[in-house]
């Protein structure tokens, strides 16, 4: 799903031409900047991870040769934006942070309750379940869960940005979670 | 505790399908969020459902069985249908054997549902690709070359070989000596994270013991050689290298075989079959093998030549002293790439149907490894199909 302008960058990439990275830059410099924010609440720290970004990109490809651009920068820039959070602080940690994290614990199979749990499925794997599973719900429902849990929206934010309202979609995406939990239990996945 | 599974599971979402995420990204308001269920939606089969879809099925099967036996039963009463249907019941064989199946599926439900889900996201991801539409620089080559190809029998059987394997690996059926060659690096430079890969996962292939050389030799005439390689042979590899060129003639011989100029990705290994290098352009192969070499000019810096004299196709070896022979040197100065050139070493036929290509070699960015490995195709396969 690349546009025609992403395979000239990724063949000047491949070339090891540099405009490659000021084309990224050009064209997705406040998308990956936007993700950094979200987890990096200090600007040189966000500043230091753009460049984090370029390199990783610089580095990664070739040999990879991503097929959606945009989204392969996004996971780069979410990676980038995590380890650095993590080295950053263990003690100071960001309140959208700590807030996805206690939501998201809902979706975790309890392995000690259910007991029954056969294999240890792999990151790979699980995030193929996950995906998996949400293909199998609707627009709304897959596109407020990505927002808040990938791209780390405010439930604020997603209310503004849809026109609905905040408990609505706080509803939403509770729902959201048990159903996870159940289909994951019932994938025999834990974490 | 929970905490940590919770950052696990946050990392986890790292890998979240590419389309949900730009979808996701491209969803910036309200009518984004209206947009119709997918198809891959997970249906739930409950028990009472299933049920009654096994109850509608054996009925429709009956009543199939009934109209093919019997078509002018449609028109009699009511009353005579029931008795013609019974009767069908107890003689038609094929009614007992359809109740079997719909049985059987009953049995195996629990993982019908599963199956399914499965389905949809693999046909999502890995859309399958027949081997007939795999391209390959020697098959499907503008310039018809009476050299190539015309002693290699077999070509349909084979075919169709590859369509019916095709289907448990998609698209990471290894159907040629030259994916084998370029994937056997592709998986060793994941595994020691040579370059920071996303999504390598290094899954372990369990090294082969005692490896077996390519044994059938066939002369097809006085100069023209093929040796056939079973899909069960070892394939050892000792040394590895990595490295991208530029061809800039499009009347080269590379350009023609790889079907257009740019950017190039090689690779060359020391394998049990001969020393090989391979080259892909998109999706188009070309490999050829040893003719000469390592000659050392000192103790860091060597040259291997390899000649088009052999080359790979498919699952064959081939060695064809007739055809227009280029040769392909790599210079080596310790583990890095600094030298590529392409020769023209002419023809002894009268068929001179390409140029020499010319090559700009990519020198920043080359991988050279002594690593020894020994893996079947199947290994590979199983390896790209699951990382």
């Amino acid at each position: 799903m690349n546009t025609t302008e992403d395979i000239k960058i990724i063949d000047l990439l491949f070339e090891r031409n540099e405009s490659g990275l000021s084309q990224i830059e050009a064209k997705y410099k406040n998308l990956y900047k936007s993700i950094l924010a979200k987890l990096l609440s200090n600007g040189e720290d966000v500043e230091e991870c753009e460049n984090d970004v370029l390199l990783a990109v610089w580095n990664s490809i070739p040999p990879n040769r991503p097929e959606n651009l945009s989204a392969y920068i996004c996971k780069i820039a979410r990676n980038v934006s995590i380890n650095k959070f993590k080295y950053n602080t263990r003690t100071k940690r960001s309140k959208g942070y700590i807030t996805a994290l206690e939501e998201l614990s809902e979706c975790i199979p309890d392995k000690a309750a259910e007991g029954s749990f056969d294999k240890k499925a792999e990151q790979k794997e699980i995030s193929e379940a996950i995906s998996d599973f949400l293909r199998g719900m609707d627009a709304e429902t897959r596109i407020l869960f990505i927002r808040r849990y990938f791209y780390l929206e405010s439930v604020t934010e997603l209310s503004k940005r849809y026109g609905i309202s905040e408990n609505r979609i706080s509803v939403k995406l509770f729902r959201t979670r048990a159903k996870l939990h159940k289909y994951l239990e019932k994938e025999g996945i834990f974490i | 505790m929970k905490e940590s599974n919770a950052e696990k599971f946050f990392d986890i979402l790292s890998e979240l399908d590419d389309n949900l995420l730009t979808e996701a990204l491209q969803a910036d308001d309200k009518k984004a969020l209206k947009k119709k269920k997918t198809k891959g939606r997970i249906i739930i089969f409950r028990p009472a459902f299933i049920k009654i879809a096994i109850l509608f099925l054996c009925v429709a099967i009956v009543a199939a069985a009934v109209i093919l036996e019997k078509p002018n039963n449609v028109y009699t009463s009511v009353g005579k249908d029931n008795e013609v249907t019974s009767v069908i019941l107890s003689e038609r064989p094929d009614a007992s054997s359809g109740k079997q199946e719909s049985s059987e599926r009953e049995s195996s439900t629990p993982e019908y549902n599963k199956n399914t889900n499965n389905t949809s996201s693999k046909e999502y991801e890995n859309p399958k690709v027949s081997s007939n539409t795999t391209s390959y620089s020697h098959t499907e080559s503008e310039d018809y070359d009476p050299y190539d190809w015309e002693y290699i029998p077999d070509d349909e059987s084979s075919a169709e070989e590859s369509s019916s394997e095709n289907d448990d690996y998609g698209d990471y059926y290894i159907d040629s000596i030259d994916k084998l060659n370029f994937y056997s690096v592709k998986k060793v430079i994941e595994e020691y994270d040579v370059f920071p890969l996303l999504n390598s996962n290094g899954g372990a292939i369990k090294p082969m013991a005692s490896p077996r050389a390519p044994a059938f030799v066939k002369p097809l005439n006085n100069s023209v050689y093929y040796y056939e390689i079973s899909r069960d042979t070892v394939f050892n590899i000792t040394m590895e290298t990595y490295f991208t060129i530029r061809l800039n003639n499009k009347n080269g011989f590379l350009a023609k075989k790889l079907g257009g100029t740019g950017l190039v990705e090689v690779v060359i290994t020391e394998n049990n079959l001969d020393d090989m290098i391979t080259f892909k352009r998109g999706e188009k192969y070309y490999s050829c093998l040893l003719n000469s070499g390592p000659s050392y000019e000192s103790e860091s810096r060597r040259t291997v030549k390899f000649s088009t004299h052999k080359y790979i196709k498919g699952y064959n070896v081939v060695k064809n002293f007739e055809q227009h022979n280029f040769q392909f040197e790599v210079k080596y100065n310790n583990l890095n790439v600094v030298g590529f050139n392409a020769i023209d070493l002419g023809t002894t036929s009268n068929n001179q149907t390409y140029e020499v290509d010319d090559i700009t070699l990519n020198t920043d960015r080359c991988v050279v490894m002594f690593i020894k490995r020994s893996f079947t195709i199947e290994q590979l396969e199983y390896y790209f199909k699951n990382n």
